[in-house]
């Protein structure tokens, strides 16, 4: 067996705090092939960026290494001199992060960090190092060198800055490549460019890569071997085709079935009981046994789980893997629910326009508008979810804090209950605000660090009903907290010290409390791990059988629409681009824009696996669209027509609408 | 006869309504939390230790008792005299003045002196001083022994004192001993031993010596230095109350309601911002001085006047420093009005005036404690700056700005006059420093995320 690049074994990572060590890593080994690329996946808090910043010996200053060796090329890491560490970090050992804006500094040239990188190495001259930097930023696929090379990191969008960000990781040409979360920040179509890339350039200089993520999507697309990490610890090595073929950790399993998929509409997803158990405490035996489904007294008596070998390259940490039920488990089924669309609770948004004014000047003249929502249509019956599709930027946030009249809107009607709740004041729209509600993306933000989480979910019902005595108000909302799954005790505590999940309950029982009929729901689960991700969708679900409630769904995330979703609109530069039901939308997609969005999703079923659309990176302003189809700058199937005008809506089947020149009406 | 000036009422006020927010956040639980929190951090219980004994001292300088002199043929005088507290308590400190300057823990003057001797002849010396070591014969040879008698009774009496008191407070309280009592209050009380036997250290010295030296006219300058801590209390507590409120809620406002309000409120404090303040408040001391003139009536006395302008400076240097916090406060409010919770709240209908007061106040008091702590200590100094231009304190209020002015031209002479300077600074840094160090443990405490 040749030697491996890297070949970490038995790791340990702590981080001492004053009251107690936590041990974010204790004992992880692998090792990374020359030419391999590597997947480390795990949720968030299991130690996954902590082992690879140990490896590059770039902690924190409380964090220390107590045990383990980093051998590299026969050199251990962990044991030379910081001197010598500095010519491995960068020049043979390069990182990529999750955050390409603030990776690069906002006032230097991207052409002067790259060369910076170029140069912190080697001595060359200036000619040479900038047509070096030229090179790098034409291997990365950046268009208009000469011209990119001069520009600043503001200028770029966010798929080109990480690809600035891996021509500066390139500059030296490593061995080995880490990527933690590459793409996490991008948008799903230029996601599946950077994976590309990163593919290419592998084939390319034959470096290794070590990809964090915690994406099951990715790890298929682009692994040669997959890594499980939970709570501190490998739990299963495999190569892919053996990992997706049959996961065999019960963890592995749930992180499969917690995905939501278009099959697993019908049923409640299969969600992990309990959370991540405390890195500070001593564990005994397996550390996924209090979550387990399949524990036995075995797996929390013996003192260290140890590898089990079900194949050649194919090991796990579980001493019942032999003997536990392969089969995908199934979550409870729903009962189908009777969905009267009664035309009265209904949402119906026609025309809707939300332009806001480019100021300029001492007198603030206005000189032009960005049209974030410009000219939406959409009805949202009673009980039913639509989900709002698009690319970050495409004015789906906008929409739904229009609806709420969070931002003023510019023309259109919004009617519900016959009442156009547009033309309403702000004082008028009061009534209403127990009719709509909204949860956000993310959970950290959205409750105010500084208030008790009793009086959070007390605010909206001492706001809007003032009649109500303290004693009913505290009745209703232990309640709501009975509803989402959290006990009353926590009325006392701060948002803080609730996990991500817990605090999007707290949102979404801060939202129930008025009892709306309509939430919006900005992407709720996308700063969510999928596990907890799973659980959440469980409980919007649930909720909308309980309460007969709508969901105007905006997220990116086509798994989520697949599972939850009645209806999708797709929305591209402020405008639908096509609106039908799910099955319709995602199954037999029809506007370019769509395909390709759908194309884009990584996947691990095989069959699904067909020829992917590229989308060019290169979105443009909706300050100033294209003419035309808004689209044409980035279709494949552009046509003379599409640069004329905007094509009209056209009817296809049923609810099945689409703007594209490529449909005419008949 | 008790009386009380403006500034004391003031002063009185502001403790009452301290004590009182007090007394009510304890009955809250979520608001107790924190408290136990400072009171279980070392420093936030020393810190506050050391605060709340500078403002006893105020408190006492502010407790005014008006009486009339007895005169020598046993009749009441008619013109009454005032003296607080503090100023009974320290008599010795206040009547044992010397001619002139004289070093700390002196027995001589500082300058020599033409004396004519017992003999007649005339001789150049340091006379003797008339209070510092006045009861050595030989001073010389005894008075370092003197001194480190002296200090070790002081302590030793200190210690006992504390002693007694802790037993006091062991017999108020039997449920527990002394070993199981809070960590706040065992940190508290080794505090307060300090404390105690450093003042009875200097109480057993002060009468036969003057420990920080006198000075030009001979008066003793720790007593200037402890009663400057009442007005370096005052200017620090009243300016900022005068300032908060404004630069609070323009600050809020501008950055919450946006548009004409921002700019109207962005223009004022930019115009203001732009005059240069020592120039408003010399106008306004002056304008003040020439209605006191004007009105002798209603200021019928010295001390009237003098505080009359303290309080003067307090409102004048309140309303020019609210600018700086002002903008702070905006630009964080920009901030945080973009919050999703500022946005959830809106979405449940929640008043503007309730936004502002639950989800942007409390979001940004850490900056108005930190400006308040920093600005503090600033208005300590500015009292100093304004007074070198003779529009700070009254020259006849006791005041570090005083004393530091002073001590500018003694700084100039040869041999120099250093501890009128040093004095001042031992005093106005422990102050800034203690209620420093007290800001910051507050601060974290009421910070929910800092504390896990």
């Amino acid at each position: 067996m040749p030697q491996p690049l890297l070949s970490v074994q038995g790791l340990k990572t702590q981080f001492n705090q004053p009251s107690e060590a936590i041990r974010a890593v204790d004992g992880i080994s692998f090792d990374i092939a020359e030419g391999e690329t590597f997947a480390l996946v795990g949720e968030s808090g299991c130690g996954k960026s902590i082992s690879a910043l140990s490896v590059l010996r770039l902690l924190p200053n409380n964090a220390q290494i107590t045990a383990g060796k980093v051998i590299y090329r026969g050199l251990d890491l962990l044991r030379i001199a910081e001197k010598d560490m500095r010519d491995v970090r960068g020049a043979r050992i390069a990182m990529i992060f999750q955050d390409p804006m603030t990776s690069l500094n906002p006032v230097m040239s991207i052409g002067e960090q790259i060369a910076e990188a170029v140069l912190m190495h080697k001595k060359m001259q200036s000619a040479e190092v900038k047509a070096k930097v030229i090179n790098l930023l034409k291997q990365v696929r950046i268009p208009d060198v000469d011209q990119r090379y001069l520009e600043f990191p503001h200028q770029l969008s966010g798929g080109m800055r990480q690809r600035v960000m891996i021509a500066i990781a390139l500059a030296n040409e490593p061995d080995l490549l880490i990527a933690d979360e590459p793409t996490t920040a991008l948008d799903v179509t230029i996601q599946s460019q950077i994976l590309q890339l990163l593919k290419d350039l592998q084939q390319q200089t034959g470096m290794s890569l070590w990809i964090i993520t915690h994406d099951l999507g990715i790890v298929a697309d682009i692994a040669d071997r997959v890594a499980v990490m939970y709570a501190g610890q490998l739990l299963e090595v495999a190569t892919r085709q053996h990992f997706f073929k049959q996961p065999a950790h019960p963890y592995s399993q749930r992180l499969f079935d917690a995905v939501p998929t278009l099959e697993k509409r019908n049923e409640a997803l299969v969600t992990l009981t309990g959370a991540v158990p405390k890195l500070s405490q001593k564990f005994i035996g397996c550390r996924f046994a209090e979550r387990c489904d399949f524990k036995i007294n075995a797996c929390i008596e013996t003192n260290l789980v140890d590898w089990t070998s079900i194949d050649t390259d194919h090991k796990v940490r579980c001493i019942r893997v032999n003997d536990i039920d392969q089969t995908k488990q199934k979550g409870s089924v729903f009962t189908k629910p009777d969905i009267q669309s009664n035309q009265n609770g209904s949402l119906t948004v026609e025309n809707l326009k939300v332009h806001f004014p480019i100021k300029k000047g001492l007198l603030k003249r206005t000189i032009g508008q960005v049209k974030a929502v410009d000219g939406v249509s959409f009805e949202l019956l009673a009980g039913t979810t639509m989900a709002l599709v698009g690319e970050s930027g495409c004015g789906k946030t906008t929409l739904g804090k229009g609806l709420l009249q969070l931002l003023p809107i510019t023309s259109g009607r919004i009617e519900y209950k016959d009442c156009d709740l547009s033309r309403l004041s702000e004082n008028e729209f009061r009534p209403y605000r127990d009719v709509l509600q909204i949860i956000f993306q993310d959970p950290f933000s959205s409750m105010n660090p500084r208030m008790l989480v009793g009086d959070i979910l007390e605010e909206g019902l001492r706001a809007l009903k003032p009649t109500l005595d303290d004693e009913t108000i505290r009745q209703q909302c232990d309640e709501l907290l009975a509803k989402v799954g959290l006990s009353a005790d926590v009325r006392l505590r701060y948002p803080h010290e609730f996990s991500g999940g817990q605090r999007q309950r707290l949102c979404i029982a801060r939202a129930l409390a008025v009892k709306p009929s309509i939430i919006i729901c900005d992407e709720p689960t996308s700063a969510l791990d999928v596990s907890v991700q799973a659980q959440v969708l469980n409980l919007l679900k649930d909720l909308q059988r309980e309460e007969h409630l709508s969901y105007l769904f905006i997220t990116h995330d086509l798994s989520v629409v697949s599972y939850l979703a009645d209806t999708v609109a797709v929305m591209y530069l402020g405008r639908i681009v096509e609106y039908g039901s799910v099955d319709d939308v995602l199954n037999r997609p029809t506007h370019p824009y769509t395909k390709a969005l759908i194309d884009a999703v990584p996947t691990w079923d095989e069959s699904l696996k067909n020829n992917i659309t590229r989308l060019p990176d290169n979105m443009p302003s909706p300050s100033n669209p294209p003419s035309g189809c808004h689209f044409h700058t980035r279709c494949e199937e552009v046509m003379p027509a599409c640069r004329q005008s905007y094509p009209e809506t056209t009817k296809l089947t049923g609810s099945h609408k689409v703007n594209c020149h490529l449909f005419k009406a008949e | 006869m008790l009386t009380l000036l403006w500034t004391d009422i003031a002063v009185f006020a502001l403790v009452i309504g301290g004590a009182l927010a007090v007394w009510r956040s304890s009955k809250k639980e979520h608001l107790r939390r924190p408290w136990q929190k400072v009171f279980n951090n070392k420093v936030g219980v020393i810190s506050l230790t050391v605060l709340l004994s500078f403002i006893l001292i105020g408190v006492l300088d502010s407790t005014r008792i008006q009486y009339y002199k007895q005169l020598t043929n046993g009749e009441l005088s008619e013109h009454s005299e005032t003296l607080s507290v503090l100023d009974i308590v320290l008599t010795p400190l206040r009547t044992q003045v010397e001619k002139t300057y004289s070093m700390p823990f002196a027995h001589q003057a500082y300058a020599k002196e033409m004396k004519v001797s017992s003999k007649g002849s005339t001789q150049w010396i340091y006379p003797r001083l008339v209070y510092g070591g006045g009861h050595l014969t030989d001073p010389v040879a005894d008075k370092s022994m003197d001194i480190a008698i002296k200090t070790m009774k002081g302590f030793g009496f200190g210690v006992l004192i504390w002693f007694l008191s802790v037993i006091c407070l062991q017999l108020l309280n039997t449920r527990k001993s002394f070993f199981g009592w809070s960590p706040g209050i065992k940190n508290s009380l080794y505090t307060l031993l300090g404390v105690m036997s450093l003042v009875s250290v200097v109480a057993t010295l002060a009468p036969y010596y003057h420990i920080l030296g006198t000075d030009k006219v001979g008066e003793d300058v720790l007593y200037q230095a402890i009663k400057s801590i009442r007005t370096g209390l005052v200017i620090g507590s009243l300016t900022t109350i005068v300032m908060l409120p404004i630069a609070i809620s323009l600050g809020l406002m501008a950055g919450f309601f946006r548009g004409w309000v921002d700019d109207i409120i962005q223009y004022l404090y930019t115009t203001l911002s732009s005059i240069p303040g020592v120039l408003l408040i010399a106008a306004a001391i002056l304008m003040a001085q020439v209605y006191m003139a004007n009105n002798p009536e209603l200021f019928t006395t010295l001390e009237d006047r003098a505080d009359m302008r303290l309080l003067l400076l307090c409102l004048i240097l309140g309303i020019t420093s609210w600018t700086g916090l002002c903008r702070l406060l905006r630009a964080e409010t920009l901030k945080i009005r973009e919050m999703d919770y500022v946005i959830a709240a809106r979405a449940l209908g929640v008043s503007r005036l309730r936004l502002l007061k639950r989800h942007v106040l409390p979001n940004v008091m850490h900056l108005v404690m930190i400006t308040v702590v920093l600005d503090f200590s600033g208005l300590v100094l500015a009292e100093a700056v304004l007074s070198y231009i003779n529009i700070g304190v009254d020259p006849s209020t006791y005041s570090w700005g005083n004393m530091i002015n002073t001590s500018r031209l003694e700084m100039a002479r040869e041999p120099i006059v250093w501890w009128s300077l040093t004095a001042a600074f031992i005093f106005m840094f422990s102050l800034v420093l203690a209620a420093n160090l007290f800001a910051d443990v507050v601060r974290d405490a009421f910070d929910p995320r800092s504390n896990e």
